[in-house]
């Protein structure tokens, strides 16, 4: 076995663990993507695109389309309008801010006055407690308006879990998995959610099974009832109006950690297209905050995600999607989590997707902070994320192409990553009585970017700093380790039939190791104890770009060009870490190859197979921070790293998992 | 031809005994963890891993299996022996950091990897 085909495989073996790992979504029902055509059964139509978000004037005036249902607190709303003067007021003294990392913003008088009238006519028109009611009475275009208040929903919360009455509305898989059909959420819509947004009819179809293999349109789609529904609060900001699934909290703070949860998901959108999230905190899931599925058109629009204990969103198998100054924090997952993204990148059928390749789904000025992961997306498809701040997680982005069951879509690609702030991700969660709990392990701290498997992806114009492993990774996957759902695309960006991942990725134009002029350092950046290395100047990453090398050959078109370093320059770009010493990161894209490198894969390895021995490599230590770039200790490590990693390569243990390999793959490991 | 039964019987018995991915008995014990919709599946953490006998343990395994290894017509994901998967959890729970970690992904990251997991 060549050196290059041996390391094709030890890449294997490193993606395949790690992959699963780093972004493994969720337990799903069988799920498709929906048909992107605008469904003109309804005016407007809904879904086709991105919907637009109404204003709180156009809910006063009542001019449509659709009903305004208005829920407050207090008698006539007093009590939803004290909580409001009080956020004026606040908002009026000291300014106010949408998320930690913007400048306060000035309400201005007159808008104080607008948004104060507009709350006292809508009071008037208040005819519920609990969002779920309303949202029950809506329909299609109709908007649920929400005064400021912290809603509980006590009547959600008193039903039951595993509601008998629902008991025999499970959907069963091949496997003799059960997993709740859409009927079972319609006709139990409390049992795990706290409020339940039914978007289209039961049919009398029932969905098929065993699930098909094409996931492109969805076979038991029944009508629009709450298309174009759009829920919003009335308040200054998204913390005057919180839809809350916890109690127990550590004080009034928004922000504060909650002990005790009740709901398994606070709001979730199911099947609703069109369907605009705006101006409201979604807090305290047992699972996820805002759960949107199977919808064509959504749009998530200053919306804050806290202290929800798998993902802060979690969208799946969903298309022309919009996150916008979003904010979330204490998440045990990722904060974001578009995953099973539809397939509108390079590999999209153009008889669904005509209008492709598109960005199906857009995250742009969103803060991403404070929990394990920023932003996951197993097989999530040509996503763009643009313009965020992504700064004092475990790690930041992570998109693998490796995922459980329900994730149609592999091998992820088109994934767009421009513009972004992301900085200081070195916090230790993954310790004794950790401030966020994690949900997920096997995750490198202090890493900006975490992509395994991924095509055809493009990396440019971030600034990332202070992430003290890692800017960015990129690993490689081959087919044989992978069992993807669905039908399954050839990897069109690879070469070789075999390999069908980590090809055709850019990195340019971005900015290494230097905090950017004007920025100003703020209190949640620090947030847990996150290690933050500098806020203005050189602030190095650990190694800028690692890259595993493990495909070489048929790892092709990879490059890195035109990123600038610490000191201004390309030559102060680290990358791909250190390894046999042939170690270089291709700045031509096309035709570039990779040539492997048996001590970082090795490194790789002993961390995803958790089985720990004496050298270096077979130490894993992504459970750590590794010590702050620049220092003395952090030059001591990467010598006894590289040193260690040569000597392992001579031992009894490395030429057992290269004979194991050669089995696996049937390529004989030669022999001396 | 007469020792086939035989033999067929004894690889049979060997395999459900070293726990084949696909073992239909019943189990006496229940598995560990919060129930949803008849599946601890979703909700199954390291903590309530090391509050369980290895009989809930490994009717845990039995229960996360079924929901990730599906074997639908496009699909195949690669299953974890009962052995593999509880020596995978076993270790990794043992962290005192592991507590809040959901089962299921920890055996889908090993279950991806299970052509090196007897290794």
């Amino acid at each position: 076995m060549s050196k290059g085909r041996r390391l094709i495989v030890f890449g294997a073996v490193l993606g395949s663990l790690a992959l699963p790992a780093a972004a493994l979504a969720h337990l799903e029902r069988p799920s498709y993507w929906p048909d992107p055509a605008p469904d003109t059964a309804v005016t407007p139509p809904a879904g086709g695109k991105v919907p637009a978000l109404r204003s709180l004037e156009s809910a006063v005036t009542g001019n449509g389309p659709g009903q305004v249902r208005v829920v407050c607190q207090g008698s006539g709303g007093a009590k939803s309008l004290s909580l409001l003067s009080a956020s004026i007021d606040k908002a009026r003294k000291h300014g106010y801010r949408l998320r930690p990392s913007q400048p306060k913003l000035h309400l201005s008088r007159w808008a104080a006055f607008r948004l104060l009238w507009e709350n006292v006519l809508l009071a008037r028109r208040c005819a519920y407690s609990e969002i779920q009611p309303a949202v029950n009475a809506s329909h299609n275009n109709d908007r649920v308006v929400v005064m400021p208040g912290v809603y509980t929903e006590p009547t959600s919360r008193a039903q039951p879990l595993n509601d008998p009455r629902c008991a025999d509305m499970t959907q069963e898989d091949s496997g003799g998995g059960k997993t709740p059909s859409y009927k079972y959420q319609v006709t139990c819509p409390n049992d795990q959610n706290l409020v339940h947004i039914e978007g289209r009819a039961v049919p009398d179809t029932p969905p098929p099974s065993p699930p098909l293999a094409n996931r492109q349109g969805i076979p038991d789609l029944g009508p629009c009832v709450r298309c174009n529904l759009q829920l919003e609060g009335t308040g200054v900001v998204p913390t005057d109006v919180i839809i809350d699934g916890a109690s127990d909290y550590e004080s009034n703070d928004p922000e504060a950690r909650p002990h005790t949860f009740h709901k398994h998901v606070i709001v979730r959108a199911d099947r609703a297209d069109g369907f605009v999230a705006h101006n409201f905190t979604v807090r305290g899931a047992l699972e996820h905050g805002l759960y949107i599925e199977e919808t064509d058109g959504y749009r998530v629009d200053t919306v804050k995600m806290f202290w929800n204990a798998d993902y802060g969103n979690l969208t799946f198998t969903s298309d022309h999607g919009l996150y916008t100054d979003c904010d979330g924090m204490g998440a045990g997952d990722a904060v974001l989590y578009p995953g099973g993204a539809p397939e509108t990148g390079e590999q999209a059928d153009k008889s669904f997707y005509p209008d492709a390749p598109r960005f199906n789904t857009i995250v742009r000025d969103c803060d991403m902070r404070g929990s394990v992961l920023a932003y996951s997306g197993s097989m999530g498809n040509a996503v763009r994320i643009t313009h965020n701040n992504i700064y004092g997680n475990t790690a930041g982005i992570s998109t693998d192409t490796i995922s459980a069951a329900g994730h149609p879509g592999f091998p992820a690609d088109s994934v767009q990553v421009d513009n972004n702030y992301i900085y200081s991700n070195n916090l230790e969660l993954f310790k004794a009585n950790a401030p966020v709990p994690p949900a997920v392990g096997i995750l490198p701290v202090g890493v900006g970017i975490f992509w395994a498997g991924h095509n055809n992806g493009n990396v440019w114009g971030n600034w990332i700093w202070d992430n003290w492993r890692n800017a960015a990774f990129l690993l490689s996957i081959p087919n044989f380790l992978v069992t993807p759902e669905g039908n399954v695309n050839p990897g069109v960006s690879c070469e070789d039939p075999g390999l069908s991942t980590s090809c055709g990725n850019r990195f340019f134009w971005n900015h290494l190791g230097r905090v950017p002029k004007g920025f100003k350092a703020f209190p949640e950046l620090y947030a847990f104890g996150n290690h933050v290395g500098g806020t203005r100047g050189a602030a190095p990453n650990g190694v800028d770009f690692w890259w595993d090398e493990g495909g070489t050959g048929p790892v092709v078109n990879n490059c890195w060009f035109g990123n600038d370093g610490p000191d201004g320059t390309e030559a102060s770009v680290t990358g791909p870490g250190v390894g046999d010493g042939n170690d270089t990161l291709p700045h031509t894209c096309v035709g570039s190859k990779s040539s492997g490198d048996p001590v970082k894969v090795q490194y790789l390895l002993s961390c995803f197979l958790a089985r720990e021995g004496e050298l270096p490599p077979e130490q894993c230590d992504w459970y750590t921070l590794p010590p702050k770039p620049g220092s003395l200790s952090a030059a001591r490590k990467q010598r006894a790293f590289a040193k260690g990693a040569r000597e392992f390569l001579e031992t009894a243990r490395a030429k057992q998992l290269e004979d194991r390999i050669g089995q696996l793959t049937g390529i004989p490991v030669p022999r001396p | 031809m007469r020792h086939w039964p035989a033999a067929a019987l004894f690889a049979a018995l060997a395999l459900a005994s070293c726990g084949s991915g696909s073992d239909p008995r019943p189990r006496a014990a229940k598995p560990v963890g919060e129930e949803l919709v008849g599946s601890v599946a979703q909700m199954a953490q390291c903590s309530d891993w090391n509050a369980g006998t290895r009989a809930q343990r490994l009717a845990t395994i039995h229960d996360i299996r079924r929901q990730v290894n599906l074997k639908d017509s496009a699909v195949r994901t690669p299953e974890l022996s009962d052995h593999a998967a509880y020596r995978v959890l076993q270790s990794t729970c043992g962290k005192d950091f592991a507590g809040s970690f959901r089962l299921y992904k920890l055996y889908a990251r090993a279950a991806s990897f299970a052509a090196f997991a007897e290794n």
